[in-house]
């Protein structure tokens, strides 16, 4: 098997008594578009940045390509591309001369990649950077951040700010990437981006990652939602049984996410007055919500 | 030489407004100020009596042997007006060429490109000295221009040598002072209120000092290091001063350096 392009090994970090992230294992193969979830808060950026070597951890370790993050992070940079959670550059520069700037870190005078990506992005080069909008600055990092055509992107909240016909062409873009061999860190809050992307997912709770599956397998893995409306109404106590999570009775109805047999839940519904019952795949959405109860 | 060129190419702006300014100053105040001295300089008596009646004057360090050059004025002026200023401008631009990436954010744009820290930190420096050293010699070539056309007689060239080096060795311990405190304190977004406030701060503390006679304190206060009444009764500058200022200055870079190469980056 390939060496892992990220590889996260209990990587803990504290900023004095506060916490940033306790404890995060995780690896990402090359080819990977990689979700990386959890509310606000709950240590991805942390994560990220201590990848990117803008701090340094407190215990554990993590390599990208195989070396050390810290030891050798201006190494692995050259081929990494990074976007921010709230991009923002230099405000009296021009996107162009801003762009062009980033391009020349990397090495790179050709401007024709810019131009292509600026005009996908439909992004105006003439522009003060001060006076761009949110989406717009975030359009300039996106574009900063595939210039130099990297072997992995990082990308933290990248969609925030990006109305949706310009995410749409994002994840174009990055899919285009992926294809030809970009693997990609992609850190969100926004589950049904991560869902429409991804195809492996970890999820942060509280600085410790508490699980990472294949998209697939976490829909796969029993995770069903379930409405149920019964005569004579349904109590807590009727759906008290392992495997549920999320029970919202409601007017006699009950909703709630289900793992575990089918064959056990069939039999509970089956001793009830049945009158309608939904059993369907549950979003990414519902599933994350069951994981932080 | 990528990083060199960008932050010098968003301190041109800044560069060029302060040269300007600086000259400008030069060619009004000098003549000015040598006009007085001219007046003052005709009673020996009379201008050691104002030395003597002027506690401001013995405060800043002024004497009559040093005032009754032709000169002299200019000292009074280069060290009470123009080396601040230069000072002040030192501070902010060693301050700012790090906080604003903090303040900014835009440390997560240049802190995760495929170079070392420590070379941009250094670009960086060499970015703001090139900066603070245009202005300084800018204001160097100035001043020597305004004293050729109002001191005609003619003036001690060392002297004017010694005086308005002064100047750009100031620049040099305040420029290291504000990079050493914008890397220990990233996050602060008032440079300019804070450089002000160093240079007023070491200006009162160097004029206690004088004051007093706490020759120690006046290590504490760089503008004191190179004053004209010293280089005129010394033929140059006392040499404590110089050899501190290089310390102080390989110290605060050094230093700087170290630790911004070690510390966390952070922006929020």
């Amino acid at each position: 098997m390939n060496e892992p392009v990220i590889e996260v090994k209990n990587l803990k970090k504290y900023y004095g008594k506060q916490r940033g992230i306790e404890d995060v294992s995780f690896s990402v193969q090359e080819g990977d578009i990689f979700g990386f979830i959890g509310p606000n808060g709950a240590g991805k950026s942390t994560t990220i940045r201590t990848l990117l070597a803008l701090l340094k951890p407190t215990a554990g370790s993590a390599s990208i390509f195989g070396k050390d993050c810290i030891a050798h992070a201006s190494d692995i940079a050259k081929d990494v591309g990074y976007l921010s959670g709230e991009p923002s550059y230099y405000e009296n520069m021009k996107a162009r001369e801003f762009l062009k700037y980033s391009a020349e870190l990397y090495g790179r005078k050709d401007s024709s990649r810019l131009e292509e990506l600026s005009e996908r992005l439909q992004l105006d080069l003439k522009r003060k950077i001060e006076d761009l909008s949110m989406g717009n600055k975030k359009k300039v990092g996106i574009i900063s951040a595939l210039l130099h055509s990297p072997k992995l992107l990082i990308l933290d909240e990248p969609t925030s700010g990006l109305d949706p016909l310009m995410q749409q062409i994002f994840f174009d873009i990055l899919r285009e990437e992926n294809e030809k061999g970009t693997t990609i860190l992609f850190s969100s809050h926004v589950l049904s981006e991560v869902q429409k992307l991804c195809n492996k997912v970890a999820i942060i709770k509280e600085g410790v990652i508490i699980d990472t599956q294949s998209i697939a397998e976490l829909r796969k893995n029993g995770y069903k939602k379930v409405s149920i409306l019964a005569d004579g109404g349904l109590s807590q106590d009727d759906l008290k049984m392992d495997g549920v999570a999320d029970l919202n009775i409601r007017d006699g109805s009950a909703s709630f996410i289900y793992m575990g047999p089918v064959n056990d839940l069939l039999q509970r519904i089956n001793s009830f007055q049945v009158r309608d019952v939904f059993i369907e795949e549950p979003s990414l959405e519902e599933i994350f919500l069951h994981y932080y109860q | 030489m990528v990083v060199f060129k960008y932050e010098l190419k968003q301190m041109k702006n800044l560069i060029i407004a302060w040269s300007l300014v600086m000259a400008a100053l030069a060619f009004l105040l000098i003549p000015v100020f040598t006009d007085i001295g001219k007046s003052v300089t005709g009673d020996p008596q009379q201008l050691e009596q104002m030395v003597s009646d002027n506690q401001f004057l013995q405060a800043v360090g002024m004497s009559a042997e040093f005032l009754s050059k032709p000169i002299g004025m200019y000292g009074f002026l280069n060290g009470w007006f123009f080396t601040l200023a230069a000072s002040v401008l030192a501070m902010h631009v060693g301050l700012s060429v790090n906080t604003k990436d903090f303040v900014g954010k835009s440390a997560d744009f240049i802190y995760t490109k495929p170079l070392d820290r420590g070379k941009v930190f250094l670009s960086k420096l060499l970015a703001a000295s090139v900066a603070v050293f245009t202005v300084g010699i800018v204001y160097f070539a100035a001043s020597y221009l305004a004293l050729r056309i109002n001191l005609p007689e003619g003036f001690e060239m060392w002297m004017f040598l010694h005086l308005a080096f002064s100047l750009i060795m100031l620049q040099a311990i305040y420029l290291a002072l504000g990079i050493f405190v914008g890397v220990i304190w990233p996050m602060n977004r008032r440079p300019l209120l804070l450089a002000v406030t160093f240079v007023f701060v070491t200006v009162v503390i160097g004029t206690f000092a004088a004051t007093m006679g706490y020759d120690l304190l006046l290590f504490l206060s760089p503008p004191k290091f190179f004053g004209g009444s010293v280089i005129a009764s010394m033929g140059g500058y006392d040499m404590r001063f110089v050899y501190w200022l290089f310390f102080l200055v390989i110290a605060f870079i050094s230093s700087g350096y170290f630790i911004f190469r070690k510390k966390d980056l952070i922006t929020v």
